[in-house]
């Protein structure tokens, strides 16, 4: 759920039966003519426990090097938490903010807890990537849009599926509501879980890759994933098209 | 109380962009808690550098600005020929300190400023220039010169004679003429009316008045290049309200309304053929509990 504490933030809802919330800064105050939509979406499930520092590591790096990006004016950065202990399965960090407004250190140690609705997640993460793009573009901005789940395992409880995250994404990629979307899932310590994360590719229609172990290095590289494929999806904003330069592996 | 709040925009066009010509086509706009000045300028395309030319009479035009705001002239007709004056020393510094011709200078100078005190626009050469009410309704008034042949401030002092041949070499012969077309606030295009300027008018500048009291009814305030009335299929005045139709006011306003509004042109298969350019002052007018914000959006804006 968005913490509604900030009055420059407002709160939308993703269509469809969960009725998912999220919150973004009011479009009234955004200055720039073109923004990236970057959600950023951690499993914080009880099976992390272990490398939840590390994990929580990964993510300050990967937003503190977004500020780096030459295109860090042009995003617009949202957090979530997913396990099943959280209220509807979800807990926004921060709404859709631009980078100037977000300090990672001050992000939350993960704690955790529950069982894995990976695919609520993702389709959440997807619908409020289109819902508050799409008010960018009624409103003159030009906005594309990348989200990135990182994840340890399999999906066990979410009532979304395969087929309504692949229909949401489809959605972001006709251009109507938002220039292009990227989607990418990547896995960590996936030894018992490859096959089955591996759907999020062949049935939903994101990208997936495997990070391999949680291991420091392994997690600082993907730090440096995260933020070089928001650049390169905020560099073909204007292009009509999502960018081609997402690397394969990490 | 009102805040003002100024932006910008320019986009070069299909003949120069596909002839390899740059953009000759500039904007620039600025303001502080006091006043607002949004200006374009158009170079010349049968002159030489005049890219160069369009950029340095935008600057001289800011930089006169700011030189007049600190000495300001009781009257707002002298606050323009005071800008007009040290506009004049500044291109003439320029262009010595660049090295560059006459030719190089060949670019319209069409500004609005607005103050807490009244303002006015200012035409040199041609343009567009449009006044957006807080009704919804609009004014605009086109620009045109003879024969497409317009005044540019560069032709003073080095030119004249020439320019003023051109023309016939009559004086008080009319060769500038304003086209005013009214939207009313449901959209619709009213009658349109033609006022001429005699060629001794033209080369002065054209100064229009906006009174204290119409600034309070304005929403807005734009400045256009001719380019806005050269889209291909699209007449000038349908250009402009799709301009000004802006969606907010926050930071590059006029530069997201502009390319998406040329966007949708060319998804219609109309581009703006000549190089085009826009600078407008939005009027925020503050109700007693917004007056404590008064200042903290507009500081810094200053450009140049």
């Amino acid at each position: 759920m968005p913490r509604l504490k900030d009055a420059t933030m407002q709160t939308g809802t993703v269509r469809g039966l969960q009725a998912f919330k999220f919150s973004g800064t009011k479009i009234g105050e955004l200055g720039a003519t073109e923004y990236t939509l970057v959600t950023i979406a951690v499993d914080t499930t009880g099976s992390v426990m272990g490398f939840d520092k590390e994990l929580r590591d990964c993510l300050i790096t990967a937003v503190d090097s977004c500020k780096k990006s030459p295109r860090s004016m042009n995003l617009l950065v949202r957090v979530i938490f997913f396990n099943s202990a959280l209220p509807n399965g979800i807990d926004e960090i921060h709404g859709f903010k631009p980078l100037g407004d977000i300090d990672p250190s001050s992000y939350p140690d993960i704690v955790p807890d529950g069982l894995t609705p990976l695919y609520d997640a993702c389709f959440s993460a997807v619908g409020a990537t289109l819902a508050y793009g799409k008010q960018l573009m009624d409103q003159d901005f030009l906005a594309n849009g990348i989200v990135i789940v990182i994840t340890d395992g399999g999906d066990n409880v979410s009532s979304a599926t395969t087929t309504m995250i692949k229909k949401e994404i489809e959605r972001g990629t006709k251009g109507e509501e938002i220039e292009s979307l990227i989607a990418i899932a990547v896995g960590v310590n996936t030894k018992f879980c490859a096959t089955e994360l591996a759907k999020l590719e062949t049935e939903a229609g994101m990208k997936y890759i495997d990070a391999g172990d949680a291991t420091k290095s392994k997690l600082a590289k993907l730090a440096g994933f995260v933020s070089q494929s928001v650049s390169s999806q905020s560099q073909s904003l204007g292009t009509g098209g999502p960018s081609q330069n997402i690397a394969a592996t990490i | 109380m009102r805040n003002l709040h100024a932006d910008h925009y320019f986009q070069i066009g299909s003949a120069h962009y596909a002839h390899g010509l740059p953009c000759q086509d500039y904007a620039l706009s600025g303001g502080n808690e006091r006043s607002a000045v949004a200006v374009v300028s158009d170079g010349c395309s049968t002159g030489r550098h005049t890219d160069v030319g369009s950029r340095i009479q935008a600057l001289s035009l800011l930089g006169a600005m700011k030189s007049v705001a600190e000495n300001p002239r009781e009257g707002l007709l002298d606050m323009s020929v005071a800008i007009q004056d040290r506009k004049k020393e500044l291109l003439h510094d320029a262009r010595m300190l660049l090295g560059l011709s006459s030719s190089d200078m060949l670019a319209t100078c069409v500004y609005a400023y607005l103050s807490e005190t009244g303002g006015f626009v200012h035409v040199e050469g041609d343009g567009v220039v449009a006044k957006k009410f807080t009704d919804g309704s609009l004014v605009a008034s086109h620009y045109e010169w003879a024969d497409n042949t317009p005044f540019y401030p560069a032709y003073t002092g080095l030119d004249l004679e020439e320019f003023v041949k051109t023309h016939g070499g009559d004086l008080s012969a009319m060769r500038l003429s304003r086209t005013d077309v009214f939207i009313d606030t449901l959209g619709k295009v009213g009658e349109s009316r033609i006022v001429e300027f005699n060629l001794r008018d033209g080369l002065l500048g054209i100064f229009e008045e906006i009174t204290n009291e119409e600034i309070e009814t304005l929403e807005s305030v734009a400045v256009f290049s001719d380019g806005a009335a050269q889209i291909e299929g699209v007449e000038w005045i349908d250009a402009v309200v799709e301009l000004m139709s802006f969606k907010n006011f926050a930071g590059e306003f006029a530069k997201r309304r502009m390319i998406r509004a040329l966007k949708n042109y060319e998804r219609k298969s109309s581009k703006p053929v000549d190089d085009v350019s826009m600078a407008v002052i939005h009027i925020e007018h503050l109700h007693e509990e917004d007056e404590d914000h008064v200042g903290t959006d507009i500081a810094g804006q200053l450009e140049g």
